[in-house]
């Protein structure tokens, strides 16, 4: 026979135990391979959802300003549509009186080439539109009309001086007609509109489409768009810079023609093409258009000709007031290359100029480098340090060299009101007014002030107290405008009235002899190449690609959830080892006969792995579509267990051939390891040994009680091993950190059940020597047959103790926020019980009055009964709160909510109140900052403070390491971990100092985070009035408690699907227990027959079955849950209701004991014992 | 009358039809005495020794143990008759490995039906079989001989009426068997019957009386001294 034929025969022969090997096989397949089809299924679904977001969409410009919508046009390609957006974030309601708020939609202002990638949904027409998400917010997914609350857009940055800060001039509202809600949102409904959105995650947001015309009306933005959608693929498309216009950037270049034409087309309003002094007033000052024309009327060409003669540059300016630094930058290099001279300007408005007791009101001051215009009409440099006066008809202050002036002005940039600064400066001269020093175009225009007739008609942003103006201020503003009336050197306005938001106002560009209008084209093409787009925000990012990137996960989702299947895997190979182990012992005659009759060990091994590879193959056949059932039913409990539903319809199962082809040989291998590992075990016996086979065990030896000095060693050491538990759980109770408490608390628990497992083994040999002296003592025969092979005894309650323990672990290890400590400073929390993030930012703290009296004036407008007792009861209350404002940039959501990888945290900065303030949980403190770990965010090297979750599990960083946020010649940065939070409630986010926040971003504006601590009293009453003030700014209230659970419900949804296969592993111990028991069982049917024989009933030989197995489960049961209550035993009074679960975890525990004992009493019920004693002899 | 078996048939079916195993078999047996059954293998020895002590119950005949016909008693009965009126001893001794010899002897006694402490008296039985002084040996620690001396001494626990045999002596070396035998006929004393199923003429002729297992039946082979009543 040859060595194949004798395979065969003997895999037929043992066909029944090769069956059960197969499927053990093929268990550990399904585990193996199911967990990596995991990982991969929720790569792919993760970037299916991306792609659906996106739909048509392949890269996008989300521009930092308002740019012109023909943008769109000029950077068309061939067979890419282009498409412009606006975009604006607002709050949407149902018209009537149950109209209930939904907060935080995405509004979209879409054009037709933007609904012509999707596929529209039947009866699709232009119009207003929702997605499945606000129709399910809103409860309404017919044709409801709505109430739409949404932010304007700002050319001007709010939190400087001329930006608008009140609530109310930052939104606008209307009415609109909604036509119903597009198809989409889930894998189910298929890729229409309704899934779109930009914002990366794997939640949907709640989304409304407008069309592209109405929300430019709406926003009062006409022509302009804030976003460019392409279809275009390619990672970084260069822009070609040529296709770009100054407006692009928010810039304005104005020649003398391009302003006399644009006041002539603003202004001509009859159209004869002269301006009469009513069509001029307000714009050009008396002074020069007594210059220019007889009697006020002004034609287009005189007004060119003195513009030509009077102002002969160019003028470089931005929509946003501000001129950004590389816009000067390359505005200086284009000028250079067409041979003029850049000329930076910065004016500020100030409130009052005086010197002694004279003063002027609202004046402009500016500042210059270089002298303005040539010859005798030139505007000189005062000298550093200096001011030189307009020496103006009528001035009062008539000041001479050596004189002081005391400027008083508004800072640039402020949150809340402003606070008045003031600045002595000495006079360096007086300037006559005539050339430049009265140009009033030096400042830009600002709608509603350099539009206005009189001072007094000025509708500033800012605090404005008309009582200082004098009839000399509103002479002057009539004949000479906003030009200057003090002009210092450049640096000196720079460092007072410098500001994030920029450092100039505008660039005058000029070179003596050259006609400004016929320079201006060679200029602008220089200018337009001299800056980098991508610098300026014009460039392109790859939504698509990103989003396949990103879908990669914040972590190894195949390492997790193979680890999540660890014990299940454990099990598999431990059964199906076992069954190798019965099957191989069962076989040990025949392996002895080889052994005998010649064949060395190496020979004997080959067999036996020859005859594994087998069923090892057609285990794992059969395994992988098992692995492929594995994968869909983790992804459908992972879809039905995330929190917030935000996985739901998302998943679906990937066969990746990599995956199958990785599982199956990984399975492979480790059967195979395993079988080889078995059979060296059992080839370790020599050729006597094998053929007696089992009876080579002649019954075990009796147990000789040690000497007393052993015996006290032996209890000494025990009672050494319960006190180290006892220190490791009392340790573990004064750790702050989760991990480490975890790890005390693992610590303790392997000790504790190494300790139990060695009592239990001691157990086993004290049973033995119990002796029976009556016959009411057969009980003990039981516990007797469990001490007759200890090993295998000690196996199965190691087995069933360790999983217990680790499933009464993880379930100790089950997350949730304690309420007890939320007004604690020192806690989790920080001492404050809610977290408000807002939609549109609030630029006035309410610990400053004006703040506090905003919203306390729309708490009033929203009483419904006595406003002035609701503003004083809200006052009350607000006096008891503790309410710090954070400014938020906004970035991917960092928190083990968002399975996306992160390229872009969410960034919050910290103000110094808070820094000062302190409080929170830290798990790690930077050196020398143990007192208050918040003051590390003052030290140098861009430090930050970051959630210790967050950072390891999301970041995968720590202390001192580097966080990089794009590249530095974009604008990019770098922060350094310097101290870490524990189980915080900024989870989602980092945290900076504010200044610095603002150093890196300048375009963060205004609070969108809000701090909320109160005594427990008035939490309901301080949280309903925010509600009510906060109102027009889109407030999303959560309790900090509900923000911390939302946290960790994703931890504990992690440790529920551990726990899950942990209870499957534990299931299928349990059925390898039964079988270990029942094929014992089987071993020992002679002795059942003997007891049968000799008068034993079928009812006491089934109690002595059933205590052997019984007494094993409950041993494993005690043994793990000992070791767990040891060491969590201080915390035994905090676990409340999880004692309950723990009970009916031990409960569901025993019932499967009881199963797995009730299976060897019907195995030796069925074995026939007469039967089996005659065929014995 | 001990032991009064009439007629005692026994087949199996085959394929080729029913094999007959024992056929019209009668044995009747009285208070001390002693049969030995002698007998090729295979002749159907075992079987009557099963079929007398209760263990197989599928034989057609009327069998009386003590006046007890145990066909269609219940099984828990059943078990209960066999715990007081048989005393097995098996070839192979059958000894628990995890159990001493004391406790070995008392295993008969745990199963409950015959309260009180029957300690003293396994004591007093081994001390008769002259394992006095190895009373908390496991079988590991005994040798052949010791062993079924044991087993003796479990199978006279419970005073039963008939102590039934199987080759007891056929794993032991000639000398263990004959002081085995000796043994046996010994403790069996007067009281109660004793068939001894063996395949060892020397066993077999140390018995008062000898059967031989031909052709289905029982062939009366040696009479000794004493006579079947």
């Amino acid at each position: 026979m040859s060595l194949v034929g004798l395979l065969g025969a003997s895999i037929r022969f043992y066909l029944r135990d090769w069956i059960f090997l197969v499927l053990g096989a093929a268990l550990s397949t399904m585990v193996v391979t199911g967990a990596l089809l995991v990982g991969d299924s929720l790569r792919d679904s993760l970037a299916r959802v991306g792609r659906e977001k996106l739909g048509w969409v392949k890269r996008a410009m989300i521009f930092p300003r308002l740019v012109p919508e023909d943008i769109a046009d000029r950077l068309s390609q061939k067979g890419i549509i282009n498409s412009g957006i606006l975009t604006t974030k607002g709050s949407v309601a149902l018209i009537g009186p149950e109209g209930l708020a939904v907060r935080g939609v995405q509004i979209y202002g879409v054009n037709e080439s933007f609904w012509n990638g999707f596929t529209k949904s039947p009866g699709w027409q232009p119009g207003i539109w929702m997605n499945p998400v606000l129709a399910r917010l809103i409860g309404n997914n017919g044709a409801p009309r709505l109430n739409l609350t949404l932010a304007l857009p700002f050319d001007t940055p709010r939190e400087s001086l001329l930006g608008r800060k009140d609530f109310a001039s930052g939104l606008a509202t209307l009415e609109v007609d909604c036509l119903g809600t597009l198809a989409g949102g889930t894998k189910r409904d298929g890729n229409g509109a309704g899934s779109f959105s930009l914002t990366g995650g794997i939640s949907s947001e709640p989304v409304l489409f407008m069309p592209l015309l109405d929300l430019q009306k709406a926003l009062n933005c006409p022509s302009r768009i804030n976003g460019l959608l392409s279809s275009g693929t390619g990672d970084f498309p260069s822009i070609d810079k040529s296709r770009l216009t100054l407006g692009d950037y928010g810039l304005v270049l104005k020649s003398p023609r391009d302003r006399v034409e644009s006041l002539f087309a603003k202004h001509d309003r009859d159209k004869d093409g002269t301006l009469t002094r009513r069509e001029w007033q307000g714009q050009l000052g008396e002074s020069m258009t007594r210059e220019i024309g007889e009697k006020g009327i002004l034609t287009k060409a005189a007004l060119l000709d003195w513009y030509r003669l009077n102002r002969n540059h160019l003028t470089l300016e931005s929509r946003q007031f501000y001129l950004a630094d590389p816009f000067v930058l390359a505005a200086g290099k284009a000028a250079h290359e067409v041979a003029l001279v850049s000329k930076p300007v910065l004016v500020h408005l100030v409130n009052k100029i005086q010197l002694e007791n004279r003063e002027l009101a609202y004046s402009v001051i500016a500042g210059i480098s270089q002298p303005l215009g040539f010859g005798d009409k030139a505007l000189p440099v005062p000298p550093p340090g200096n001011a030189m006066l307009l020496d103006f008809p009528g001035s009062p202050l008539n000041g001479q060299p050596g004189n002081d002036i005391a400027i008083t002005y508004f800072p640039a940039e402020h949150s809340g009101p402003p606070r008045e600064l003031s600045v002595r400066l000495p006079v360096a001269g007086r300037l006559p007014p005539k050339g430049m020093a009265v140009d009033f175009d030096l400042a830009p225009e600002f709608p509603g002030i350099t539009d206005k007739l009189s001072l007094r008609d000025w509708n500033p942003p800012f605090p404005y107290d008309n009582r200082r103006i004098q009839p000399i201020d509103d002479t002057f503003w009539k004949e000479y405008r906003a030009s200057p009336k003090v002009i210092v050197e450049l640096a000196l306005a720079q460092k007072l009235f410098g500001s994030r938001f920029g450092h100039y106002t505008s660039v005058i560009l000029e070179a003596e002899g050259v006609d400004a209008d016929q320079a201006r084209g060679a200029y602008l093409e220089k200018l337009l190449s001299n800056i980098d787009p991508a610098a300026s925000g014009l460039s392109w990012l790859p939504l698509a690609q990103q989003a396949d990137l990103r879908s990669a996960g914040n972590m190894d989702f195949s390492g997790l959830f193979l680890g999540f299947s660890f014990f299940l895997l454990v099990s598999a190979i431990g059964l199906f080892s076992l069954l190798l182990r019965l099957h191989l012992e069962r076989r040990m005659g025949e392996w002895g006969l080889f052994a005998a009759l010649g064949w060395t060990r190496r020979r004997i091994m080959g067999r036996i792995l020859a005859e594994a590879i087998g069923p090892g193959l057609v285990g794992i056949a059969l395994g992988l579509p098992l692995a492929v059932l594995y994968c869909g039913l983790l992804s459908f409990w992972l879809e039905s267990h995330w929190p917030g539903g935000d996985l739901a319809g998302k998943l679906f199962v990937s066969t990746s051939p990599r995956a199958l082809i990785i599982g199956s040989f990984i399975t492979l291998a480790t059967l195979l390891l395993s079988t080889f590992w078995r059979t060296r075990s059992i080839l370790g016996h020599n050729a006597n040994e094998l053929l007696l086979g089992d009876r080579a065990d002649g019954g075990s030896k009796q147990f000789r009680c040690g000497t007393g000095k052993g015996n006290g060693l032996f209890i000494g050491s025990l009672l050494g091993c319960f006190f180290g538990v006892v220190c490791l759980s009392m340790v573990g109770t004064r750790m702050v950190d989760a991990e480490a408490r975890a790890g005390c608390f693992f610590g303790a628990g392997a000790l504790g059940l190494s300790s139990l497992l060695v009592l239990f083994n001691r157990l086993l040999k004290v049973w033995d020597f119990w002796g029976i002296l009556d016959s009411r003592h057969w009980i003990i025969l039981g516990l007797r047959g469990v001490s007759r092979k200890p090993g295998r005894s000690l196996l199965s309650v190691g087995l069933l103790a360790s999983s217990v323990f680790l499933l009464f672990a993880v379930d100790a290890f089950h997350r949730s926020a304690q309420t007890g400590d939320v007004g604690d400073k020192a806690s989790w929390s920080g001492g404050f019980r809610y977290w408000i993030e807002l939609d549109q930012p609030l630029f006035q703290g309410f610990e400053t009055a004006a703040g506090k009296s905003e919203l306390l004036d729309n708490i009033e407008r929203a009483a419904k009964t006595d406003p002035a007792m609701a503003r004083q009861r809200a006052d009350e209350v607000l006096d008891r709160a503790e309410i710090v404002a954070l400014r938020l940039r906004d970035g991917d959501d960092i928190s083990c909510l968002n399975l996306l990888q992160s390229g872009n945290p969410r960034l919050i900065g910290v103000p110094q109140l808070l820094l000062d303030r302190g409080g929170f949980r830290f798990a790690a403190k930077a050196k020398g900052y143990e007192d208050n770990p918040w003051r590390v965010l003052e030290g140098s090297g861009n430090p930050a403070i970051g959630e210790k979750n967050t950072l390891m599990w999301t970041l995968h960083k720590g202390m001192g390491d580097k966080v990089s946020f794009g590249k530095e010649e974009s604008g990019g940065f770098d922060i350094t971990i310097g101290g870490i939070l524990s189980e915080s409630v900024f989870q989602s986010e980092l945290l900076l100092s504010q200044k610095r926040l603002l150093e890196m971003d300048k375009a963060i504006q205004g609070f969108r985070v809000l701090l909320v601590g109160c005594p427990q009293q008035d939490e309901t009453a301080l949280i309903n009035l925010l509600a009510t003030g906060l109102a027009p700014l889109g407030p999303v209230i959560r309790s900090s408690r509900d923000r911390l659970e939302s946290f960790l419900a994703v931890e504990n949804t992690y440790l529920a699907t551990f726990q899950a296969l942990g209870w499957l592993g534990l299931l299928l111990g349990m059925v390898g227990l039964a079988i270990a028991q029942a094929r014992g069982m089987l071993e020992r049917s002679a002795e059942w027959a003997l007891l049968a024989a000799l008068g034993f009933s079928r009812n006491r030989i089934g109690i002595l079955v059933m205590t052997e197995s019984g007494v094993l489960v409950l041993a494993g049961l005690l043994t793990g849950m000992g070791a767990a209550l040891l060491a969590v035993w201080p915390q035994l009074g905090a676990m409340g209701l999880a004692w309950v679960r723990i009970l009916l975890l031990s409960g569901l525990v025993g019932i499967c004991g009881l199963g797995s004992s009730l299976l060897s009493v019907w195995v030796v019920a069925r074995l026939g014992l007469l039967k089996q004693l005659r065929s014995q002899d | 009358m001990i032991l009064k078996a009439q007629k005692i048939s026994k087949s199996f079916p085959t394929p080729a039809g029913s094999l007959d195993i024992l056929r019209d078999l009668d044995l009747q047996l009285g208070p001390g005495n002693a049969v030995a059954i002698l007998g090729a293998s295979g002749s159907g020895k075992s079987t009557l020794l099963n079929i007398l002590g209760t263990l197989d119950q599928s034989y057609t005949g009327s069998l009386e143990i003590d006046g007890i016909n145990p066909k269609g008693l219940a099984p828990d009965r059943l078990a209960q008759f066999r715990n007081e009126k048989i005393g097995f001893v098996f070839q192979e001794h059958r000894l628990l490995p995890q159990l001493n010899a004391l406790e070995n002897v008392l295993i008969p006694a745990m199963a409950g039906w015959v309260q009180g402490n029957h300690a003293g008296r396994a004591k007093e039985l081994l001390e008769r079989v002259g394992m006095g002084d190895r009373l908390g040996h496991r079988p590991s620690e005994l040798s052949g001989g010791e062993r079924q001396r044991v087993a003796l001494a479990r199978a006279l626990l419970m005073r039963p009426k008939l102590i039934l045999a199987d080759e007891p002596t056929g794993n032991l070396d000639p000398g263990a068997a004959k002081g085995v035998g000796r043994l046996l006929l010994e403790m069996a004393g007067t009281d109660c019957g004793l068939v001894l199923v063996t395949h060892s003429l020397d066993l077999a002729h140390s018995m008062p009386l000898v059967f031989r297992l031909i052709k289905e039946r029982l062939v009366p082979e040696h009479v000794g001294m004493e006579t079947i009543g």
